[in-house]
């Protein structure tokens, strides 16, 4: 036992119970313990004295094991001035633009300070829209520390074109492989697909066609009807919806033509009576979600059917009689089969009646050309209710073009208050592209009674066209 | 000299009280503003029919506002300040209300005669009472290993019931040192090792105050700092040591007890090689001296308190900041080399700053170190994020500034390339 240990163990025990040893201290300290005196006063005294030897004398540790390097990041730091914005945004001011402002970054040819690495990579970890834009400004430093930290493995291994990231990676960097590897060389991505797809169980199933779904052929995802997993099976038919040129489409006309007539101004709609083994193959469902089994199957089939197969125009057919079934029906399922199928003329037609829901809209409207889409929304603004018009802006998927953008910000001008516009107004502010922030709304002065939602539209936009003038 | 951006920011309470102060930084809300050499002014419009008067005094900095907000400093200072910043306040002669306030009694006048003689009985009486106090503690301590501290581990209260007696005894230096010990029990498996070192450790500045009268000056000046008693900044100014150089602020750290939140800052002189702690306190309604910017370099003539190793000082007067290079620095055996000598000088010394060049992140087993070339480290102390410091590092080898303590390095900034990291 050290002379030390002998001290803490005297302590430890008391000095009653326990002798206080000194002869195992260093020479030059038992020199300065005193002979005399109580031996509680000579342990403390002994104890200070070890203590002082001990806090001097400290050795540095060895064998430590260096970490391998990151590899080097020549870039420039993105300037002071957008440093402290992202630390504003750290501290809750605009956190919400965290994405966009990352976005900029990534266009610059400059690297993030890298002591904020950390932080953003705590707060991607939990928001997941973050990760993808983070992991790629982040950059070799990110998948550094992603391997280091195991909190932050979604960074590791971020763009890496090993194909063994496909055999060993977990499944959020399958997805993402398989997605970039369908971009930069298919032929690859399908060969790997189509070799382990069998193996995969249900769940990853699932993900790979939610992930490239739009990218793999007509044979794939014909065979996937006949997939052992039923969330496989709907979903391969939900694609096939959207492919009026592929072979289950030529089916699902056969079955349409064998249901529906148009003849003398009037559609004649048959329900159907079976629902046979074809039919359910092809993602006909046996339980109705709501209303009559047999309607529900005529829906189906009208939704899940080419278009062209009606053999007229859109502007005729919604103006026609419908006998047999509600004209409601037909409608929704137009709706659905224009909106997978991208077909633009039924949107438009669609789109004049009032009718639809405000999702139905708002994917209407997108799948109209860009440059159609903000008069249309400007006529459906003067239409309607701007409770509806808000709800509709909140639905509509961005990228927004230009003009559209416009048109929200001249919309939301007119309002001089309206809660019900409120959270539009958050939603434009954030998603209106570059283009518009210099519209009038964020450059001239506030009325002094704006209401709030006002006051954080122009905020946000000129919060927006700040961070983006420090980072061009 | 006009703050920048930054500077002002750091001033606000809280994130909140940032963002609400930018709201106000927009020139059309101010009817009236003006600066001069020592105050910045205006009238803000706010919510109500008449506007706010607001003014800040830049020298302490102090601040005043009509709005009954009880941030402090409220928006409307924080907005004023950042209007200031960007140049968008002009030049004028000081309203009449400016000039008032200004000259206002900042602290209390010179004592008379009479009052020195009051003092001096004050200041007997509490000697009396401290020397009372570590009488105690050193009775009570040598009861203590007497009896077994292994007891202490089931009741580490009873320091805490120690503590507050030395706080009665106005000995606060033993009493934080008390509460510090009395979180060590049961915590890791070598803590009867630490706690002894602390206890007997304190035990001997108590023992150093009983014989106060028969030490050197700086060391008995030491003793007293290490129990608490403080020293009058205006003495310090008038008689402390005086060092002017160009000092390197390495960094600081930020430190909350109670309500009361302190920040203490390392400056290093660029020819002297010589440290200083530059101590700020904060209140509630209070905000911490801000003028110190890591990683930059200040002209200065600082003046330091008494003491065996005089680390603490005073800003007695200085120039404008200017960029630093990258300092120089010494291997992880310097660091310890120095903090060795340290010791030498005070004996309860519990943290040194350091500049470490060219030390590399390591892993050591459970903890992450810094390590010089010939494979010397030292671990991060415990509570330090190492995440920061690692993503500047890349792995690789940078100039650390940091405190060195018993517990391991807690490193106050890097150098990323050229650029000054605070972490």
């Amino acid at each position: 036992m050290s002379g030390w240990d002998e001290l803490v163990a005297a302590a430890l025990l008391g000095t009653r119970r326990r002798v206080v040893h000194t002869e195992g201290l260093p020479e030059s300290v038992r020199a300065l313990v005193p002979d005399d005196g109580d031996s509680a006063g000579r342990l403390l005294t002994a104890a200070a004295l070890m203590a002082g030897y001990r806090r001097a004398g400290r050795v540095p540790e060895t064998g430590g094991l260096p970490i391998a390097e990151a590899v080097e990041d020549t870039r420039p730091v993105i300037p002071a001035v957008a440093r402290r914005r992202l630390d504003r945004m750290l501290t809750g001011d605009h956190t919400d633009l965290l994405g966009d402002w990352l976005e900029l970054v990534r266009r610059t040819d400059m690297r993030l300070p890298p002591e904020r690495l950390p932080v953003l990579a705590e707060l991607a970890r939990t928001r997941h829209a973050l990760r993808s834009s983070f992991a790629e400004v982040a950059g070799g430093r990110g998948s550094w520390l992603g391997a280091l930290n195991p909190e932050w493995t979604y960074l590791a291994d971020h763009r890496c074109d090993v194909a063994d990231v496909w055999r060993y990676g977990d499944t959020d960097q399958r997805v993402r492989w398989l997605r970039e590897t369908f971009a930069a060389d298919p032929a690859a991505a399908r060969e790997a697909l189509a070799r382990d797809w069998v193996a995969e169980p249900a769940a990853n199933r699932v993900r790979f066609l939610r992930a490239v779904g739009d990218l793999v052929g007509d044979d794939f995802l014909e065979a996937a009807l006949d997939d052992r997993a039923q969330e496989v099976r709907a979903l391969a038919a939900d694609i096939l919806s959207g492919r009026p040129a592929s072979a289950f489409a030529a089916r699902m006309a056969a079955r349409l033509r064998a249901l529906v007539t148009v003849a003398d101004s009037t559609i004649t709609v048959r329900l159907p009576t079976t629902r046979d083994g074809g039919m359910a193959r092809d993602g006909v469902p046996a339980a109705p979600a709501r209303g009559g089994q047999r309607t529900a199957w005529l829906r189906h089939i009208v939704a899940a059917s080419p278009l062209a197969a009606w053999e007229r125009s859109p502007a005729e057919l919604l103006v026609m009689p419908v006998q047999g079934c509600d004209p409601g029906v037909l409608l929704e399922a137009w709706a659905a089969a224009a909106i997978r199928q991208r077909d633009v003329a039924w949107a438009r037609a669609l789109l004049t009646t009032d009718d639809l829901t405000t999702p139905e809209t708002a994917a209407l409207v997108n799948v109209l050309p860009a440059a159609e889409r903000a008069r249309v929304v400007a006529e459906l603004g003067g239409a309607r209710k701007s409770a509806d018009l808000a709800e509709l802006v909140v639905a509509l998927p961005a990228p927004w073009p230009t003009d559209l953008g416009n048109a929200l910000l001249d919309w939301l001008a007119g309002h001089t208050d309206h809660r019900a516009v409120a959270r539009a107004a958050g939603v434009i502010a954030r998603t209106v592209p570059a283009e518009c922030l210099r519209h009038k709304v964020a450059v001239e002065p506030l009325p002094p009674d704006a209401p709030a939602w006002r006051r954080h539209l122009s905020e946000t936009l000129v919060f927006r066209r700040e961070m983006a003038e420090e980072l061009r | 000299m006009r703050w920048t951006a930054e500077r002002v920011l750091d001033l606000a309470p809280d994130p909140a009280s940032a963002k609400a102060g930018r709201s106000q930084a927009s020139p059309a809300k101010w009817p009236s503003l003006g600066a001069s050499a020592h105050a910045v002014w205006g009238d803000c419009q706010g919510s109500g029919k008449a506007p706010y008067q607001v003014g800040v005094d830049l020298a302490e900095p102090a601040f005043k506002c009509s709005c009954p907000s009880r941030k402090f400093p409220c928006k409307h200072a924080i907005g004023l300040l950042l209007l200031w910043a960007e140049g968008a306040v002009p030049e004028s002669g000081e309203p009449e209300w400016i000039d008032t306030w200004l000259a206002r009694p900042k602290r209390a006048e010179p004592t008379g005669e009479r009052d020195e003689e009051a003092a001096a009985r004050r200041a007997e009486k509490r000697a009396s009472r401290v020397a009372g106090g570590a009488a105690e503690l050193i009775g009570w301590l040598g009861d203590q290993v007497t009896t077994g501290l292994a007891v202490l581990d089931q009741s580490p209260d009873v320091l805490y019931g120690v503590a507050a007696r030395m706080v009665d005894a106005q000995a606060p230096g033993l009493a934080s040192g008390l509460r510090r010990a009395a979180m060590l029990p049961g915590r890791g498996r070598d803590w009867p090792s630490r706690l002894l070192e602390d206890l007997a450790l304190l035990r001997t500045l108590a023992v150093a105050y009983s014989r106060i009268d028969d030490l050197p000056a700086p060391l008995a000046a030491t003793v007293r700092t290490r129990l608490g008693f403080t020293v009058d900044a205006a003495d310090v100014l008038a008689s402390g040591d005086r060092v002017r150089d160009e000092w390197l602020v390495a960094g600081h750290v930020d430190q909350e007890n109670d309500q009361l939140v302190s920040r203490r800052t390392w400056l290093r002189g660029s020819s002297s090689g010589r440290w200083a702690l530059v101590l700020s306190f904060a209140g509630p309604g209070r905000i911490l001296d801000t003028s110190l910017v890591s990683g930059t370099l200040i002209p200065a003539t600082l003046a330091f308190y008494p003491g065996a190793l005089p680390l603490r000082a005073l800003v007695a007067d200085r120039d404008d900041a200017v960029p630093a290079p990258v300092p120089g620095g010494g291997t992880v055996d310097d660091a310890l080399a120095a903090f060795a000598a340290g010791l030498a000088l005070d004996p309860w010394l519990d943290r040194l700053p350091v500049v470490l060049r060219e030390v590399a992140p390591v892993s050591l087993g459970k903890d992450w170190g810094l390590s010089s070339v010939d494979g010397s480290a030292l671990p991060l102390g415990s509570g330090v994020d190492p995440w920061p410091l690692l993503a500047v590092s890349g792995g690789r080898a940078l100039t650390v500034a940091a405190e060195l303590s018993v517990s391991g390095l807690r490193p106050l900034s890097c150098w990323d390339g050229e650029r000054a990291v605070r972490l």
